[in-house]
């Protein structure tokens, strides 16, 4: 019994100067963020006020912290994208090998919908939700830091892969038959899955967390209709994430049996149907979209709101139409 | 300064050089069609997009705190008549647009046959790792990463994949559509004028993706009979064996013709019983036991 799986030391690239130079920025910028908190001594502060906090005011700002710092390296992996395609003009092959760039092309994706724009929105929901709602912390803050370390987990994943092993080859949705273990059978949809399967759980606990949270906690005399738009938009997207985040979760489930214990969901052979996989992804992947677009909506609106010295116009038709996205 | 222009002259160049081999150059019916859809859509959405880019930069502007003259209405919160107006222009554009993408929709159903007094050619398409196999069942002959096909005839394509999904388009011709293991889809496409016009695949298929193109050769119904005769009996067999070697993985293949092929081969394909060794008899016993 092999602990590491398939992992051994050649999933190591050591012969790849690119990918050994990315790893050894990150790793050294990790250790020089690891000295400066601990030459400062701030490990205990940390520790007590921040990783092991419940309060959803720190727990949002972790989330946004992590949305930039995923910005970073989705940006980096655009950059190296259009790089290559700058230079591979032609009969240039570019600097990038067809198996690098297609894992980049697929971590870039998955990173800036996953661990980009997801984490975003969801720090950004932590932060003003309860406060706008006029109450304390969030139905089950524990359950709440809970999500955050999933999803912080999912990241980290993701990010292991750059440096042991490989990510994805397949597309930030990696449809059947190319994400079986036919036609991928290294570590890279391995690590796919289990990034997001990590992070889509802590997902689907934030939004149980704030479904609850904006239904049950509301201050004394915060009737639905005197609720900010923007805790609306909140309800929305956490009512979209609850009913669509379980199909994700179940579809990459069945991409996990498929790969691991040989059953047939997807794949060519043993009547699996592909055609299904891509269905099921876009049951979530469509309600996904509006899970992101909803919140900005809100923020537009409180914002210009504010920043006009009146209430919202049209308040009451604005909540119709955010539930009506909702329910559609 | 003049090297500035210079470079912004070669990006402007290089990039709307793209568009003389796009969905913007139609040389077909069905393309022709689609860009039309492409246009209107695009009108009608500019109708509200343009109108309220400006209203929100003269509301900002006229609105700002310095201007006295703009009026301050701090309880102005409802007007049945201004919302009936803000939600009904987006209703009416939701329902033109929905209009003009339900009528497209079925106008340009792929499997719809082109009206046309020409007798259709059939072409049976099978997306590979990583090249395209074309293969004409009722000339027998059949080609690799080059589409021959005759002009003003509607070309009725079947299409397949010995694997992962690729998604079939020629930009120029319309209507792309994905190839998938065990299905067969169809298309009908047709080219008004004589040309050479890129195709590739625009679903991502794994490492020989980016030299998944072909080049569609539309030529004059007297040259494809040529090019037809030429081919027939010159050139290897597409038969099960060529077939399996075919399907293994390559990059880049430089195209070349079957003088001859056997038949239902294309059929056993979307089966998935074009070879013959263990695997596929266990899994065809297995889907046999399945079935009763």
């Amino acid at each position: 019994m092999n602990l590491f799986g398939k992992l051994n030391w050649s999933a190591i690239p050591f012969n790849q100067p690119i990918v050994m130079g990315a790893s050894a920025f990150m790793i050294l910028g990790i250790l020089f963020v690891l000295a400066l908190i601990t030459i400062k001594g701030s490990w205990p502060y940390l520790w007590r006020e921040w990783l092991t906090s419940v309060d959803h005011k720190r727990i949002g700002v972790m989330y946004c912290v992590l949305a930039l710092i995923m910005l970073l390296r989705g940006f980096a992996d655009a950059i190296m994208m259009r790089a290559q395609q700058a230079v591979a003009a032609g009969g240039a092959n570019g600097y990038l090998p067809p198996e690098h760039f297609d894992q980049i092309f697929s971590a870039h994706g998955t990173i800036m919908i996953f661990f980009m724009a997801m984490p975003f929105m969801i720090g950004l929901m932590n932060f003003a939700v309860p406060l706008q709602l006029g109450i304390r912390d969030v139905a089950f803050p524990t359950l709440n830091s809970v999500s955050l370390w999933l999803t912080a987990s999912g990241i980290l994943l993701v990010n292991i892969s750059l440096v042991v092993g490989e990510f994805a080859k397949t597309g930030w949705v990696a449809y059947p038959p190319l994400s079986e273990l036919q036609f991928s059978p290294g570590v890279g949809v391995d690590y796919y899955l289990w990034a997001l399967q990590i992070a889509g759980i802590g997902t689907l606990m934030t939004g149980i967390n704030f479904v609850a949270t904006i239904l049950k906690m509301r201050a004394p005399g915060m009737g639905y209709m005197r609720m900010p738009v923007y805790c609306w938009t909140a309800l929305a997207t956490n009512l979209l994430i609850v009913a669509a985040f379980p199909v994700l979760t179940a579809t990459f489930a069945m991409l996990l049996l498929d790969r691991y214990l040989g059953f047939h969901f997807f794949t060519m052979d043993g009547q699996g149907n592909q055609m299904m996989y891509v269905n099921l992804f876009w049951v979530w992947g469509h309600p996904e979209v509006y899970i992101l677009v909803l919140p900005a909506f809100g923020v537009f609106s409180e914002v210009i709101a504010t920043f006009s010295g009146k209430p919202l116009f049209g308040y009451r038709s604005m909540v119709a139409a955010t539930m009506a996205i909702c329910v559609l | 300064m003049r090297s500035t222009f210079l470079v912004i002259f070669l990006i402007s160049a290089t990039t709307l050089g793209g568009c003389s081999e796009g969905v913007l150059n139609p040389q077909g019916p069905i393309a022709s069609a689609e860009r039309q859809i492409l246009f209107n859509s695009l009108g009608i959405m500019l109708a509200i997009v343009i109108p309220t880019i400006l209203a929100t930069l003269g509301a900002a502007y006229w609105f700002r705190s310095s201007n006295t003259r703009a009026l301050y209405m701090p309880d102005f919160t409802y007007s049945g008549r201004l919302e009936l107006i803000v939600w009904s222009i987006p209703a009416m554009t939701v329902l033109l647009v929905g209009g003009v993408a339900w009528v497209g929709a079925h106008d340009l159903d792929p499997r719809r046959a082109i009206a046309s007094t020409v007798k259709p050619v059939t072409v049976q398409v099978v997306s590979l790792d990583w090249k395209w196999l074309f293969i004409y069942p009722d000339q027998g002959v059949a080609s690799v990463n080059r589409l021959t096909v005759p002009v003003g005839t509607p070309i009725a394509f079947e299409l397949t994949s010995s694997g992962v999904m690729n998604s079939f388009f020629v930009p120029q011709l319309g209507s792309q559509i994905y190839t998938m293991a065990g299905m067969a889809t169809h298309l009908q496409l047709q080219a008004d004028r004589p040309g050479a016009y890129p195709g590739l695949s625009a679903q991502f298929s794994g490492d020989g993706f980016a030299d998944m193109r072909f080049t569609v050769d539309a030529v004059q119904a007297e040259e494809f009979r040529q090019w037809v005769t030429a081919i027939r009996d010159n050139g290897p067999t597409l038969n099960v064996e060529n077939y399996a070697s075919l399907a293994k993985p390559s990059e880049a293949v430089t195209p070349f013709t079957y003088g001859a092929i056997v038949p239902d081969l294309f059929d056993q394909i979307v089966m998935s019983r074009p070879t013959s060794d263990k695997t596929s008899q266990s899994i065809c016993s297995q889907s046999k036991r399945a079935e009763e």
